[in-house]
Formats: C-alpha cells, sequence, structure tokens
C-alpha cells in the first residue's frame, strides 16, 4: 500500500482503523477502534463511550485505592474529559486503550501532586525552593581553593544560574529539582504543564550556552558527574 | 555533598542532556504509550525513541507517569 502522505505529516488515528481490533484490556471486548472513536465524538450507540468510561474508571481506581466511590467518578470523568481534549494528539502509534490508560495515569497523578501542593509539607517545600531560588539569583565568589574542574564548573553553573536566567525560570528550575509539582510551579507562574516545560527547557539552553562560555562543555560536565562512581 | 552542591550536580546533569529541540508534556504522553507497548520489542535501537528517553530522564512527573502506565500494564486487570 502506498500512501500519498508526506512523511512528516501527522498521521490521522481516524484512518488507521485497519491495525487495531477488539480490545480485551480492562475486560473490555470492544472494538479498541470504537473506544478511539469516542473522543473524537462518534458513538451512534452510547456502547462504546460507557466502555471507554469503565476502563477509566477501573484505572482510576486501581490508582486511588482508598478513594471515595464519588471521588472514583469524578477522577474517571475528568480522565475522559483529558481524553477527548487531548485526542487530536493521538496518532495511532499504539493501541488506544493504551494510550487512554495513560491519560487517566496522568489524571490520578496530577490530582495527587494536586493535594500535595495543597497540604502543608506541600507548601512549606514550594516556599524553601522559592528562598533557594531567590538565594541563587547573588552571584557567589568562587572560594580561592575552588580549583577542582568541578569546583570550577559548578562555580560557572551557578554564576549562570544568577546571571542567565528569569526569576520565573530560577523559580521553576529549582522547584522542579527540589520536588515542588508542576501542578504547583504552572499554578504559581500562570502557565500550563507544556509551558512550564518549555521555560524550564529555555532555561536549561541558557545555562548549556553560560557553561560553554566558559568552556564547559557537555562532556566536561559528564566527566565531573562521573567522577566518584565506579 | 551539601544541599547546594548536590542542586547543582543535579541541574548539570539535566543542563549536559539538554537537547537544543526537546518534546514537551503532551508530545510525550502521546509516545510514551507506544514506547511502553513496544519499546521493549525494538532491539537495540532506540534512535526513534531518543526524544521520549530523553523527556523521561529530564521530567520526573512523565516518567512517573510512564511507570504507571507500564505497571498498569504488567498487571492482569489492564494485560492487553
Amino acid at each position: 500500500v502506498t500512501e500519498n502522505r508526506p512523511c512528516d505529516a501527522p498521521i490521522d488515528p481516524r484512518a488507521t482503523r485497519k491495525t487495531r481490533g477488539p480490545s480485551s484490556i480492562g475486560g473490555n471486548d470492544v472494538d479498541d477502534d470504537a473506544l478511539r472513536d469516542v473522543v473524537f465524538g462518534i458513538d451512534p450507540t452510547g456502547d462504546a463511550t460507557r466502555a471507554l468510561t469503565r476502563l477509566l474508571r477501573r484505572v482510576v481506581a486501581r490508582m486511588s485505592q482508598g478513594a471515595s466511590e464519588h471521588d472514583v467518578d469524578d477522577l474517571a470523568q475528568e480522565s475522559l474529559r483529558r481524553a477527548i481534549e487531548a485526542a487530536p494528539n493521538f496518532r495511532g502509534e499504539s493501541r488506544f486503550t493504551t494510550w487512554a490508560i495513560g491519560v487517566a495515569a496522568r489524571t490520578v497523578l496530577t490530582e495527587r501532586r494536586r493535594r500535595f501542593a495543597e497540604s502543608e509539607n506541600g507548601r512549606s517545600r514550594a516556599a524553601a525552593a522559592d528562598d533557594e531560588a531567590r538565594a541563587l539569583k547573588c552571584p557567589k565568589t568562587p572560594s580561592p581553593d575552588a580549583r577542582s574542574k568541578k569546583a570550577e564548573i559548578l562555580a560557572a553553573l551557578r554564576d549562570g544560574v544568577a546571571t542567565a536566567l528569569t526569576d520565573r525560570q530560577r523559580v521553576a528550575v529549582v522547584g522542579e529539582l527540589r520536588g515542588v509539582s508542576s501542578v504547583a510551579l504552572a499554578s504559581k507562574l500562570g502557565l500550563s504543564r507544556n509551558a512550564l516545560y518549555k521555560l524550564v527547557h529555555d532555561a536549561r539552553k541558557n545555562l548549556k550556552r553560560a557553561l560553554l562560555r566558559r568552556g564547559f562543555d557537555a562532556e566536561a560536565a559528564r566527566d565531573v558527574l562521573s567522577e566518584g562512581r565506579p | 555533598v551539601s544541599a547546594d552542591e548536590r542542586l547543582l550536580l543535579d541541574l548539570l546533569g539535566a543542563v549536559s542532556n539538554t537537547a537544543e529541540s526537546e518534546i514537551d508534556c503532551g508530545e510525550f504522553l502521546a509516545r510514551a504509550a507506544a514506547w511502553v507497548e513496544r519499546g521493549r520489542t525494538f532491539g537495540r535501537d532506540l534512535s526513534p525513541w531518543r526524544d521520549v528517553l530523553r523527556h523521561a530522564a529530564l521530567c520526573p512527573e512523565c516518567e512517573e507517569e510512564m511507570e504507571a502506565l507500564r505497571s498498569l500494564l504488567d498487571s492482569a486487570d489492564f494485560a492487553s
């Protein structure tokens, strides 16, 4: 079969019905394609929507043991909503059910992170990371005995954090490394999760360039990181 | 290793693993299902999955979600 599609064109998942077939995942003996069509608004009988909701609920229930039935139902509905929202990203590279289970897993874990972020421990972790990010805004004079390659590269990196990052990038980078959830960081910075990732990615690229200007490439960094490892 | 040094070492690891172009968390979710489903049967050629693996190494939450998906698929309840 010859496809008249440019190699870099996105795959239309609705055009890949041929490859899938029935799915028995989660006890759903419903065609994988029929479940997929639900998120594209195609379900004339409503059977596939019910089957997909059952599948998502089973994922949520398994990952949220101890949660009330009400909470499980809410998260299953939220998973379905997110699957519909993310449907254009599904490219047919996997079974639809595998992808949908991934969406539900992300929904459950995101809710867990949100609850932690609102807890006292979560707030205190975020506050500590903020303090640390503020402290890193001030360049630090390297100590005179910092002559090892490791000390030099870490001093250059610290300098980069102080001078090559914006305040928002510093908060995001330090927060992420200190285990502040993306839910908390994205909310604080008024960003989506994808935009937060881009902010941190841009920050890492800035730091990479700052290190290169000081003569430290990725190999030098790896050398330092492998010090002391067997 | 002090907490300050640990932070800088972790950051150095992330910076050294940074590529000019990376997939975001949304794109990762779209591709992670295929990686988990078939990754282990692709043999040693990991090049089609470089972006996915790099993102998982740099984004602990996406890595956690991918491991959750893997664990669910490994369980009898969701095995196909």
